[in-house]
């Protein structure tokens, strides 16, 4: 893996109203790792995300990813230069066929046809139901139909928000397989949120956690595993 | 913008063929018949391109416009000003170009208007078209070089013609707005309207830009809803501010809820259908239709949301076919 940086997230602030989602967050994404995003709930993980996809504007700070500036880009332009991602709350085209959810975004990226969807659609073993209603799919389906869309985008960077949440065991390692597999196979960079322990530190490189909005901790699986005050925001009391 | 018209999923009937085989159908019944026929059918094919180009920007983007009947209100006025502002210099042109000048106009206060409106989302931008619409019209009626409440008269002003003449020049409009449509449903723009009308804000995180595509959907459904306002006024030899009555657009409204909102086939069946339920019930019951009109509507959108395509779907669907 190289250590040349994809993306930097300098002194990141996120208000809402008196809320600080994001405290002066910096983080350096190496291009071709999957970096873990780890933190209790409220920590501002999904925050993070959005507002790197531009969704919130950053209240201070800056996001640069290759070398641009993208801080204050819309959405859309963000997500062809290459950055999707999928949503914790799974949120597919309800209306729209399997494939045609995928189509959406391979379109607008400018990037990707109904062939090169299909294959996407086999990636994640979801060509099966490509003619059905995405509101159709189960639980486990509509994340994986999520994570197909965003490949349409033909990113170099995935944000993947809590895609295990809710599965099943067999599921989550089929989605961890599915997960290496994608990086391999497109080379991608990836930032995983999780709250599945076993899942994050089996496939991440490098895992950054957040507390209440500041980042406190940053190194491997297991220096972050044994460092004491992850250990006092994750379990609330001293070890 | 790509042209490319894309094929997934079940399409084993092809809607866009039945379209057009029943609108020529319409349109050599309406050319063979006897003048009150031709006038009959003249005004369904009138409502069924204004819904199809409702259909073009709410159908397909999910986003109420209950003002539209602005862009036709707009589009018979402006062949009334053209109309006089060439007559005063000495000439006139073929009707077709005063047609035309009204898709243009109307399209054109779509772009502009857009810009703000179109940053309004779910009630508020509902309302905001019923403000547009209101304002217009309210406009006109104190502005004397407009007519005011009286209008604009045009009569001996523009080339004369006979009512065969002018309806075909509607089902001209006609056959162009059931093409676009299905152009749009099928391409690239339709795609991106689908999605914004599913989840805008994942639809723009999925690359689509939101605010471009939806003001070009809705200046196309304008320039359809313009020109078919400037036909009116050859009609008539005359735009009235009546043009812009509101119930027009719930004409409109009705007939893509009843056929199918958002597909190629829908607005023709539910304009079709309409027109004949309110002819007969506008002459036994004046005002009161309107109450039945309401009924239907909010039964419609409660319980059939998918219109008749969308019944007729549940039982095609299981014969692997599709109706759009
Ligand atoms: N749209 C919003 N408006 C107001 N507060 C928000 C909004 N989104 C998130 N927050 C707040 O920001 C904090 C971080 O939330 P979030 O990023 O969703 O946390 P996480 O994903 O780590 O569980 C929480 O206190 C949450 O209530
Ligand atoms: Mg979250």
């Amino acid at each position: 893996m190289s250590q040349e940086n994809i993306m930097t997230i300098n002194n990141v602030t996120k208000m809402f109203g008196g809320i600080r989602a994001l405290n002066k967050v910096n983080v350096e994404v190496k291009k071709g790792e999957i970096l873990g995003l780890i933190g209790p709930n409220g920590s501002g993980k999904t925050t993070l995300f959005n507002v790197i996809s531009g969704f919130y504007p950053a209240t201070e700070g800056t996001i640069e990813f290759k070398g641009e500036n993208i801080t204050n880009l819309s959405p859309h332009k963000i997500a062809r230069k290459g950055i999707g991602r999928t949503f914790q709350i799974v949120r597919p085209f309800g209306d729209m066929t399997v494939i045609d959810n995928v189509l959406v975004s391979g379109l607008f990226s400018g990037k990707m046809g109904v062939k090169q969807c299909r294959d996407i659609l086999k990636t994640t073993r979801l060509i099966e139901r490509e003619g059905d209603l995405a509101e159709m799919l189960n639980l486990a389906e509509k994340r994986r139909l999520e994570i197909a869309r965003a490949l349409a985008l033909s990113p170099e960077i995935l944000l993947l928000d809590e895609t295990m949440a809710g599965l099943t065991h067999t599921e989550v390692d089929e989605s961890l397989k599915m997960i290496s597999g994608i990086r391999n196979e497109f080379g991608l960079t990836i930032i995983l949120v999780e709250h599945v322990m076993r899942a994050i530190m089996a496939v991440s490189e490098r895992i950054l956690v957040l507390s209440e909005g500041t980042k406190i901790a940053e190194g491997s699986p297991k220096e972050v595993s044994e460092n004491e005050q992850v250990l006092t925001a994750y379990l609330g009391r001293r070890v | 913008m790509a042209m490319q018209v894309l094929r997934t999923g079940l399409t084993g009937i092809n809607s866009l063929t039945i379209s057009l085989g029943f609108l020529t159908v319409i349109g050599i019944l309406g050319l063979t018949a006897d003048t009150a026929t031709t006038g009959y059918l003249h005004a369904m094919v009138e409502l069924m391109i204004l819904a199809y180009s409702l259909n073009l920007f709410t159908g397909l983007s999910g986003y109420a416009n209950f003002g539209h009947v602005v862009f036709y209100g707009l589009g018979a006025y402006t062949v009334s000003v053209v109309a006089v502002s060439l007559a005063s210099m000495g000439f006139a042109l073929p009707t077709f170009m005063y047609i035309i000048f009204a898709g243009i106009f109307a399209a054109t206060f779509a772009l502009v208007i857009g810009y703000p409106v179109l940053r309004l989302r779910g009630d508020y931008f509902a309302i905001a078209t019923l403000g547009i619409n209101e304002a217009v019209r309210v406009t006109i009626c104190n502005t004397p070089w407009l007519g005011e409440g009286r209008g604009i008269y045009i009569l001996g002003l523009v080339p004369t013609y006979d009512i065969k003449a002018l309806y075909i020049q509607l089902l001209v409009i006609a056959f162009a707005v059931v093409i676009t449509s299905y152009l749009v449903l099928k391409t690239k723009l339709g795609y991106g309207l689908r999605a914004i009308k599913d989840d805008e804000d994942v639809a723009e995180m999925m690359g689509v830009n939101t605010a471009k595509y939806k003001r070009i959907a809705y200046a196309l459904g304008a320039f359809f809803a313009g020109l078919a306002g400037g036909v009116v006024t050859l009609q008539f030899a005359c735009s009235f501010p009546e043009y812009f009555f509101i119930g027009r657009s719930v004409d409109m409204f009705v007939s893509i809820v009843l056929g199918g909102t958002g597909t190629v086939l829908g607005p023709m069946i539910g304009a079709t259908l309409y027109w004949m339920v309110k002819d007969h019930l506008l002459i036994s019951f004046p005002y009161f239709h309107l109450i039945i009109f309401g009924t239907i509507l909010i039964i419609l959108v409660l319980f059939f949301p998918g219109g008749i395509i969308g019944l007729l779907n549940r039982f095609l669907k299981k014969k692997g076919r599709v109706l759009e």
